[in-house]
């Protein structure tokens, strides 16, 4: 063996290494960004309620068999452990699968100073939420001013004052989208109590949360509504970040689509006393 | 006296004057030893290593910051002087959109090219010029979304630069600085220049 053979290997391994790196980045972080629709949000501050909504719905590819197989294996091993034997289905958009961030920009477009809020709600396969129906149940046909609760909200940075002219750059964060998909999925197929859900970080109160079986595995949204509301000439532009990690989102036109068709969620509201 | 006689004669006899003229004579100045000998550097495959900065021109300059890189070289020296060699560059980004929502998220750029290089050798020191076409990828679709990509995330690119090279006269290590200039075909017909500094082990 020749003096410097024992050098020799570790260098060829670190070349290697070095000619792999780079492939091993391009899987490692690949986000794509869909727009929202256009117009963009856009409110003159005199509407009644000075709202606005628009959504994007993200198209994913149909399972294969097998990947079908290993969800249906799964399920049936979630409703085997579960002590009530519930039916606790594995969605095919999963949150530890799929994951999102909305990056949002207001412009001030009013003469004068003005405050605006962004909320973002959504569906995911099974159930969807509209804070405008939650809204119109818990004023239960009363004209008391309406209470919106929102899947996602970014209290207490928003809402905030906007000078005019000014723009305001927010990013909704995954974490944020994880939260939101932990109380849908709660509300929509576990009995949770929404407000409960809604107002508590999972985190820090999983108030609501007890019905949830142990090792669910969370749906991720696969529609994203982003409501505008300001009480002057504002507009919204959105862009939403996917992190696809298993190539679930529909891109091969050959492939054929996933068609989930959620609940809409008709919240529970205990009658108010006269 | 005949001692005498005899002990002047042995003298006589062992003395320089009558002895052989020697045969092996240095007949020349000896030739001057050659330091560094680039003959004894080591030739014919080696690898790169190197680490520095990439910056867009064009349409990609107005949307991309200049950003951090790292790339790997691998080739043959075909001559002493010629040298095919296939380079992987990736570098990492910020992107610029001013209001739109779409700014200050990472973008990565890789680059693989199939390039040529020529090589003129003073002693320990080199200097280089090559060139060379490939495939550039981008990890997101972000620069499609904000009009600075015609083709979706994959182009073309070709270019090429120069550098210099120290050889550490350890026979297998140099080091080098080098600079290349590179039009990419499907963002827009922007450019990027690469800067980088390497290691180069040679088998």
């Amino acid at each position: 063996m020749r003096p410097n053979a024992p050098l020799r290997r570790p260098l060829r391994y670190l070349a290697w290494l070095a000619l792999a790196a780079p492939a091993l980045a391009c899987s490692l972080n690949t986000p794509i960004y869909l727009d929202g629709p256009t117009p963009w949000l856009e409110l003159q501050g005199t509407e009644m309620p000075p709202r606005i909504t628009n959504s994007v719905t993200l198209q994913f590819r149909r399972p294969t068999m097998a990947e079908q197989t290993v969800l249906d294996e799964a399920s049936a091993a979630l409703k085997k452990e579960d002590p009530m034997h519930r039916d606790v289905r594995v969605p095919w958009v999963a949150r530890d699968k799929i994951h999102l961030e909305l990056l949002f920009t207001v412009k001030n477009l009013d003469t004068g100073p003005g405050t605006f809020d962004v909320v973002v709600d959504g569906a995911n396969e099974y159930t969807k939420y509209d804070e405008t129906v939650a809204a119109a149940a818990l004023a239960q046909g009363k004209n008391d001013q309406a209470i919106y609760l929102p899947l996602i909200n970014l209290h207490p940075q928003l809402p905030k004052p906007l000078a005019p002219g000014a723009v305001y750059q927010g990013v909704v964060r995954e974490d944020d989208f994880a939260e939101a998909e932990a109380d849908l999925d709660a509300m929509g197929r576990w009995m949770a109590n929404f407000e409960s859900v809604l107002i508590n970080r999972s985190d820090v109160n999983p108030v609501g949360l007890e019905n949830v079986p142990a090792h669910v595995v969370t749906p991720a949204l696969v529609e994203v509504d982003v409501t505008l509301t300001a009480d002057k000439h504002m507009t919204c532009e959105w862009t939403l970040r996917v992190r696809d990690d298993e190539d679930r989102l529909w891109h091969v036109m050959g492939d054929p689509r996933f068609h989930p068709a959620p609940t809409l969620f008709e919240p529970a509201v205990a009658p108010k006393m006269p | 006296m005949v001692a005498l006689l005899s002990a002047l004669l042995s003298a006589l006899l062992s003395s320089s004057a009558l002895a052989p003229r020697a045969r092996a004579q240095v007949t020349k100045e000896p030739e001057a030893a050659i330091f560094p000998d680039p003959k004894k550097f080591a030739r014919g495959l080696f690898t790169e290593g190197e680490v520095g900065a990439v910056a867009f021109f064009g349409p990609a300059g107005d949307s991309v910051a200049p950003g951090f890189a790292i790339g790997a070289r691998v080739g043959y020296d075909v001559l002493r002087f010629l040298a095919v060699q296939f380079h992987a560059l990736g570098s990492t980004h910020l992107t610029k959109a001013g209001e739109h929502p779409q700014g200050d998220q990472l973008l990565q750029m890789y680059q693989g090219t199939l390039e040529g290089k020529l090589t003129l050798r003073f002693g320990q020191l080199s200097i280089f010029g090559e060139g060379g076409a490939g495939l550039t990828r981008l990890s997101t679709n972000l620069l499609y979304q904000l009009g600075v990509e015609q083709q979706y995330r994959t182009g073309l690119t070709a270019g090429g630069g120069g550098g210099v090279d120290y050889h550490s006269l350890s026979r297998h290590f140099s080091i080098g600085l080098r600079g290349e200039y590179y039009w990419l075909r499907d963002l827009r017909a922007s450019t990027d220049l690469i800067a980088t500094t390497y290691l180069r082990y040679t088998f």
